[in-house]
């Protein structure tokens, strides 16, 4: 399995998930445990491509890079994936005009779970979108056994790391600029992306 | 014979040149404001140089020649007795509003599809030149007629408009 950089680059927001959201604690759990959670959250979430990476004692877990609204949620498919900026309806005035005369920024999103019981903290590099694009393809499709049989220890931590980037509006697609900090905290992108409530239903 | 020649409408020559300077100073107006102010509001990004030289050779020739012919007789006390056909001042109207109505469809609509990004839109403005070019050509011809026109004067009756065509 592919090794995450390490310390990770560092996040726009960044938020370390309570206990509570993998169990009660009143059976032991393993890795795989928490990453069964984490895929049904990110299911619910609407992220059908993740990608697996080894962090030292742990994993790492990144999301498909999106793009979302300003208020977080995710754009409606298939604008959501797509790094084009999505056309404007003549049919919404406001969204129109501004398009019209100022242009249509671009907010997008990748978000990385990391499990381990390694302290740590970010890297001082900025991603760059390309970067951040590659997170999905470029590890394991699925949580290898050897790291999913660890345990699931009270030293373990599940950090959501956000990775927000913006494009201004007139400029190139490909012209983003990583976001630090964030527009918006952790939380509300997990709860915008639908993730948060999925940890709910597990 | 003179039944026939006076069912031909006419129509007074300075008559047709105010109306369509009118036409096209108010479009251009209009056209350059629009994008003066997307320009101001970064809607091009780094592109503005190409949207400005997308613009400018697809309005200005046509309204320099419009204003050159305007200015050489704003000076003119006399007013002329040429006339334009009827027919020939509705074609030189109508191919004029179309024309700066593509000019200004091909800005209004590129945030609906790929020129909602500045280089979409700039893509876009190239893209139409495809048919803005001859259209443009065509323009050009028909009022170049109109506004280049050599005027036929009444020095002796002010005021006087006999109908002959122009020149």
């Amino acid at each position: 399995m592919p090794a995450f950089e390490w310390p990770p680059p560092k996040a726009s927001e960044e938020y370390v998930l309570p206990r509570s959201v993998f169990g009660d604690g009143s059976r032991a759990q393993v890795f795989s445990d928490i990453d069964q959670i984490l895929v049904a959250a990110l299911n619910a979430g609407g992220y059908t491509a993740r990608s697996y990476y080894s962090v030292p004692n742990g994993f790492a877990l990144a999301t498909r890079i999106e793009q979302i609204n300003e208020d977080g949620t995710p754009k409606t498919p298939p604008a959501r994936f797509a790094i084009e900026p999505e056309p404007v309806s003549i049919l919404r005035p406001m969204d129109y005009l501004k398009a019209l005369l100022k242009g249509v920024p671009g907010y997008y999103r990748v978000i990385v779970f990391s499990v381990t019981d390694t302290p740590f903290q970010a890297s001082g590099e900025r991603p760059t979108e390309a970067q951040a694009t590659e997170w999905v393809s470029s590890g394991v499709n699925v949580l290898p056994r050897a790291i999913g049989d660890l345990p699931f220890t009270r030293d373990v931590n599940c950090t959501a790391l956000v990775y927000e980037f913006t494009r201004k509006p007139g400029a190139d697609p490909d012209a983003t600029q990583f976001d630090t900090p964030g527009r918006l905290d952790a939380m509300t992108h997990l709860v915008k992306s639908g993730i948060w409530r999925g940890f709910g239903s597990h | 014979m003179t039944d026939e020649v006076s069912e031909v409408r006419l129509q007074p020559l300075d008559s047709v040149r105010t109306r369509l300077s009118v036409v096209w100073v108010s479009g251009a107006f209009l056209i350059l404001l629009l994008v003066a102010v997307q320009t101001l509001n970064g809607r091009y990004g780094d592109h503005v140089q190409e949207a400005w030289a997308w613009l400018l050779p697809n309005i200005m020739p046509t309204l320099g020649t419009i204003l050159a012919g305007v200015v050489s007789t704003a000076m003119d006390p006399h007013r002329s007795r040429s006339a334009v056909r009827s027919y020939f001042y509705l074609l030189a109207l109508g191919i004029s509003v179309f024309y700066l109505a593509l000019v200004l469809l091909t800005i209004l609509i590129a945030p609906t599809g790929a020129g909602v990004t500045a280089k979409g839109a700039v893509e876009q403005m190239h893209t139409a030149n495809l048919w803005l070019g001859p259209i443009q050509g065509v323009v050009a011809t028909v009022l170049g007629v109109l506004f280049a026109s050599k005027q036929k004067r009444d020095a002796d009756k002010p005021g006087g408009e006999t109908g002959e065509p122009a020149e």
